[in-house]
């Protein structure tokens, strides 16, 4: 080993002993004093570990909220969606009563939907369902007249 | 007939192979383990002891190669990832081998340090199979098998000039105190805080104050500052 090996050899070592040296028996208030010297963010590391641990280890404390959570958002979307679906009624009973005015048919339960906000998502359904039968029917007599004729 | 259903489900539990269910059982238990650990009192201090390893780790590796973790990773996320894998099995502690969880997530920490830095050094050394200016290819066969290439014996020369760069760094810091001179010295023999302060003959809480200052010192001396030195004594 020539004399710039030897020299490369003990720096190494050195700096091996050096850091080795800096990391035995440490105390807490060392670690955090050296971590601070080194620009860590001690607060902020200890927060983003208690989330790694509430993502990745959850208890069952927080697997339960978590689910309520969820399950409260799933019952928002589902809220706004009925409501959508109770909105798409009301335009498909609107369109189908005009539809069956301007054709000059019959409107038996053409009263029902003036009270469209105090009806439940069940009466819109039905009511929707015997317009479309009131329809078919009035089509199927406008057919069979003219068939006649 | 009771009891023979009873006996058909109670059998029907222990259908399971015993190695794969111990195995199963195993890789839970030191998931399971790690969290509870990880969880309590000790948390905090656990992660913030392999920050702090990490981060002086990641610094000697850098004074072995002139700059900073490479992929644009840092010693935290290093640690971070870590972490999270034991957390959801995908590494395991085992703790019949290393029943301490800090030594188990330091060696984890190093080895991944160390991956990273080889694959850096990998990157920096150029193609064995290369054309040559006169038209020839070169191939393994053209490097005797004993030896390094030359990038490699460049690159190692240009390594171990950074490493004793940083050391003549440290020691011009210490230079004129003799306590901390006292310790440097030491270093070139051991590693270990009591053995330095036995060789030494200086009290415990001495020891542990020079160490303070050889933390401010070595956290000075940054890769980045050891890279620009060595370069600058390079110019002719």
């Amino acid at each position: 080993m020539n004399e710039d090996e030897k020299r490369n050899r003990e720096a190494a070592q050195f700096l091996d002993n050096l850091t080795a040296f800096l990391l035995d028996d440490r105390s807490k208030e060392e670690i955090l004093e050296s971590l601070q010297a080194q620009g860590v963010d001690t607060e902020e590391r200890l927060r983003e570990f208690s989330q790694i641990l509430s993502e990745h280890a959850p208890t069952w404390r927080e697997r339960a909220s978590r689910a309520r959570r969820l399950a409260k958002v799933e019952f928002q979307h589902e809220q706004v969606k009925v409501r959508r679906n109770r909105n798409e009624v009301m335009r498909e009973i609107q369109a189908l009563v005009e539809s069956m005015r301007a054709q000059g048919f019959p409107l038996e339960a053409g009263a029902f939907h003036r009270k469209f906000k105090e009806a439940t998502d069940q009466d819109l359904e039905s009511l929707l369902e015997d317009l479309r039968i009131q329809r078919d029917l009035a089509l199927r007599k406008e057919r069979d007249a003219n068939l006649d004729d | 007939m009771i009891a023979d259903e009873f006996w058909f489900f109670a059998k029907k539990s222990w259908q399971i192979p015993n190695f794969g269910r111990h195995k199963r059982i195993g890789m839970a238990d030191a998931k399971d383990r790690a969290a509870e650990i990880l969880r309590g009192p000790e948390g905090g201090g656990i992660y913030l002891s392999l920050l702090d390893f990490a981060q002086k780790l990641a610094r000697r590796y850098g004074w072995k190669l002139g700059g900073s973790l490479p992929q644009s990773r840092s010693p935290d996320e290093v640690v971070k990832d870590v972490v999270i894998k034991v957390l959801e099995g995908n590494r395991v502690w085992d703790e019949t081998k290393e029943p301490s969880l800090v030594n188990a997530l330091k060696g984890m920490v190093r080895s991944d340090l160390g991956h990273l830095f080889t694959g850096y050094e990998a990157t920096h050394l150029e193609p064995i199979a290369k054309s040559l200016p006169d038209g020839s290819e070169r191939a393994a066969d053209d490097f005797p098998t004993s030896e390094a290439n030359p990038e490699q014996i460049l690159l190692q020369r240009e390594q171990s000039g950074l490493e004793i760069v940083a050391l003549d760094m440290i020691l011009e810091e210490v230079q004129g105190n003799a306590d901390l001179e006292r310790v440097f010295l030491e270093l070139y023999e051991s590693d270990s805080l009591q053995e330095v302060a036995r060789r030494s003959e200086l009290p415990m809480d001495r020891v542990y104050s020079v160490r303070r200052e050889l933390e401010r010192i070595a956290t000075r001396i940054t890769p980045q500052r050891v890279a620009r030195e060595a370069r600058n004594r390079r110019k002719p």
